[in-house]
């Protein structure tokens, strides 16, 4: 026992060195990945991005028998660093985020085909503040041309919320129905935000339409009335669903197999990884954004064309210390547009994502002795772990895209969980360059992100 | 070291749960303030003021509170009889992009202060060198076609569209007194330098 902590303590201080020496090697040539904020229809992203991260946390504790559980979620991020310079040439940097989500649960058996529906009720919110340095450039002969200088940091704060409604039969198919509302607020005389009206900059709603059937079919619908994007995607998960069935004894057909399914894509994953079993699965996702010419800061149209490929497994150890591994690779083939002047640019990238969880379980029961010497109880009232994502982003250019203009992003994200009675959960975090965050294209490449996480589930 | 009670001791564990139940309800309340907390301090770079952009038939129409800069030409001594610095509004530089709220601008117009652009002003200043007092005549009128109008906290425009954004710099004319001293650290004078500085960049607005 005490060599085991001994080896798992050594374990734990070479990856947080190795973590250090990974953050010393980030892609400082990032230039074109960060998508801003006023692209409306994918800022939407965001919120998206939370209400699916609650709803992967819910999916599969309902039991079978039905039950009310509930999802109460806080998070925020604070950022630190540099700037950095997004795809269409603009500097900016998100100064604190802060995430906060409530979602009810109910379960209903017995029903399409004895399976039991689930029907999920979510409100999610997240608020962001943006600062970005503008440069207000004056002519060579302008009286202050010598000693002025315009290039300030402005802020703006963006509120985005999301009502949704889910209903999901395990196997047979899911539905979703969402509200969005996307706001942006100025910040104005004193340098604070207020989020009344007179403060307000821009206002924007949208619905969310998801449906998926069998893992054959996942179409993904968004409007917007009031920018006028319109944005569709369709994907397929039948691979991966396919590639499991192979793993299995294959006792029924594939197309039986899928009928007799009583899982959705995602609890699939879940249960799969959290068993030990491999996990494979390839997405392609077709999609496209629409914007009206007299709405639209970009082209009117942006197809894309995306190939997702996830291997992932987990290796459970059991005793008085656990490692668990998550490998995922994904693989994203896109075109798209550049906003700015319409160019056609072709991308293959490259993400690989691994993460680390150790854990050290001894008799002392003490909350005590959990903060002074990190060990966490056997009594399974209160869990304490810590983590360690490494990921690293390629984006090798193919065709448009110059080589240089590739980019390769390594970061890592090191915390701490604690959860307690399996329903209260809080996480403290540290992050540079989020290994999430490269991979969903989203900002916060090249700084430091402290994050928290509160929860609660029941 | 504070020994938690085992878990057959229920009457224990269980206020041990009241108890953490409330510290992370007193820490999820808390949290949940905190993003209006933190607006005291995490927006150090915000704008100065706000700007508001209306269409107006087929120009758009920006307006924002005045400066609280002074308009007319402070004196340049003290009750004393001593230089002194001071700064008077210089102007409102208009911008404007057709790209995004964050790039691409350039600037549209210029409001100024007549009684700074039709004075003239010069720069007293010592040469070390030479040890002698040398005046630099300065104008602060522009020369370039854009030209300027009128000193006002309200411009109509360009030729209104969805996809203009719009900000407003404050610029100010700066009096700086520095007192000019020898070798021997015996005073010499005050040099006196006019310059124009940014005194505050409006947040974007759009119509």
């Amino acid at each position: 026992m005490r060599s085991g902590k001994l080896t798992t303590r050594i374990c734990f201080l070479v990856l947080v060195l190795c973590c250090f020496l990974a953050g010393n090697g980030r892609g400082a040539e990032y230039v074109h990945h960060a998508q801003d904020l006023l692209d409306a229809g994918r800022r939407t992203d965001s919120v998206d991005a939370l209400a699916l991260d609650r709803y992967l946390s819910m999916a599969g504790r309902i039991p079978a028998d039905g039950g009310l559980g509930v999802d109460f979620f806080l998070s925020g991020r604070f950022f630190y660093g540099f700037p950095v310079l997004s795809d269409y040439g603009v500097m900016r940097s998100d100064l604190f985020r802060f995430q906060g989500s409530v979602m009810l649960a109910w379960g209903f058996p017995g029903l399409l085909g004895n399976r039991l529906l689930e029907v999920y009720l979510g409100f999610h919110g997240v608020r962001y503040g943006l600062s970005t340095p503008v440069n207000l450039p004056l002519p060579e002969d302008d009286p202050v041309s010598t000693d002025l200088d315009v290039s300030d940091y402005v802020s703006d704060q963006f509120y985005d919320d999301l009502i949704e409604l889910r209903l999901v039969s395990g196997g047979l198919g899911s539905l979703r129905l969402g509200w969005v509302q996307n706001e942006v607020y100025a910040a104005t005389l004193d340098g604070r935000v207020e989020r009344d009206e007179s403060h307000l900059v821009a206002r924007s709603e949208r619905w969310v339409i998801e449906f998926e059937a069998l893992s054959l079919l996942r179409f993904r619908y968004r409007m917007d009335a009031a920018t006028r994007i319109d944005s569709w995607q369709v994907s397929t998960d039948i691979v991966g669903a396919f590639a499991l069935w192979l793993a299995s004894n294959q006792a029924t057909s594939f197309p039986g197999a899928l009928l007799e399914n009583r899982n959705s894509p995602e609890v699939s994953r879940k249960s799969a990884l959290g068993q030990g079993l491999p996990w494979i699965s390839l997405a392609l996702r077709a999609e496209n954004y629409f914007r009206d010419a007299s709405g639209s800061l970009r082209g009117s149209n942006e197809p894309n064309l995306v190939w997702e490929f996830e291997a992932a497994k987990r290796f459970n150890l059991s005793g008085g210390a656990w490692v668990q591994f998550d490998t995922t690779v994904g693989i994203f083939s896109r075109s798209w547009a550049r906003w700015h002047d319409g160019n056609r640019l072709r991308e293959l990238t490259l993400g690989v994502e691994f993460m680390i969880d150790l854990g050290v379980a001894t008799p002392e029961d003490s909350l005590i002795a959990l903060f002074i010497n990190g060990h966490a109880p056997e009594s399974g009232s209160i869990h304490m772990g810590y983590f360690f994502r490494y990921g690293s982003f390629t984006d090798a250019a193919i065709a448009v895209l110059a080589p240089d203009e590739g980019m390769t992003v390594s970061g890592y994200r090191i915390g701490m969980r604690m959860m307690f009675w399996n329903a209260f959960e809080f996480e403290l975090s540290y992050a540079e360059n989020d290994p999430a965050d490269l991979k969903r294209f989203v900002e916060s490449v090249g700084r430091g992100v402290f994050t928290f996480h509160l929860g609660y589930r029941y | 070291m504070t020994k938690f009670p085992r878990t057959t001791d229920f009457g224990r564990q269980s206020m041990f749960r009241v108890l953490l139940t409330c510290v992370l309800t007193l820490l999820l309340a808390g949290v949940a303030g905190c993003s209006y907390v933190l607006d005291a301090f995490a927006n150090p770079d915000a704008p100065v003021f706000q700007l508001f952009v209306t269409s107006e038939g087929s120009l758009d129409r920006l307006r924002w509170d005045a400066s609280s800069l002074s308009r007319a030409v402070p004196a340049d001594e003290d009750v004393l009889g001593r230089d002194r610095s001071w700064e008077m509004l210089y102007g409102y530089y208009v911008f404007v992009s057709t790209n995004t709220p964050y790039d691409g601008y350039r600037l549209a117009a210029r409001l100024l202060n007549q009684s700074i652009v039709s004075n003239s002003w010069q720069n007293h200043e010592w040469n070390s060198l030479t040890g002698k007092w040398f005046d630099t005549p300065l104008s602060f009128a522009p020369v370039d076609g854009l030209g300027h109008l009128p000193l006002t906290n309200a411009w109509t425009g360009l030729p209104s569209t969805r996809t203009q954004y719009y900000r407003v710099v404050i610029i100010a004319l700066k009096r700086n007194i520095s007192e000019v001293r020898n070798d021997k650290d015996e005073r010499i004078g005050d040099s006196i330098v006019y310059t124009l500085g940014e005194m505050g960049v409006s947040g974007w607005g759009a119509p």
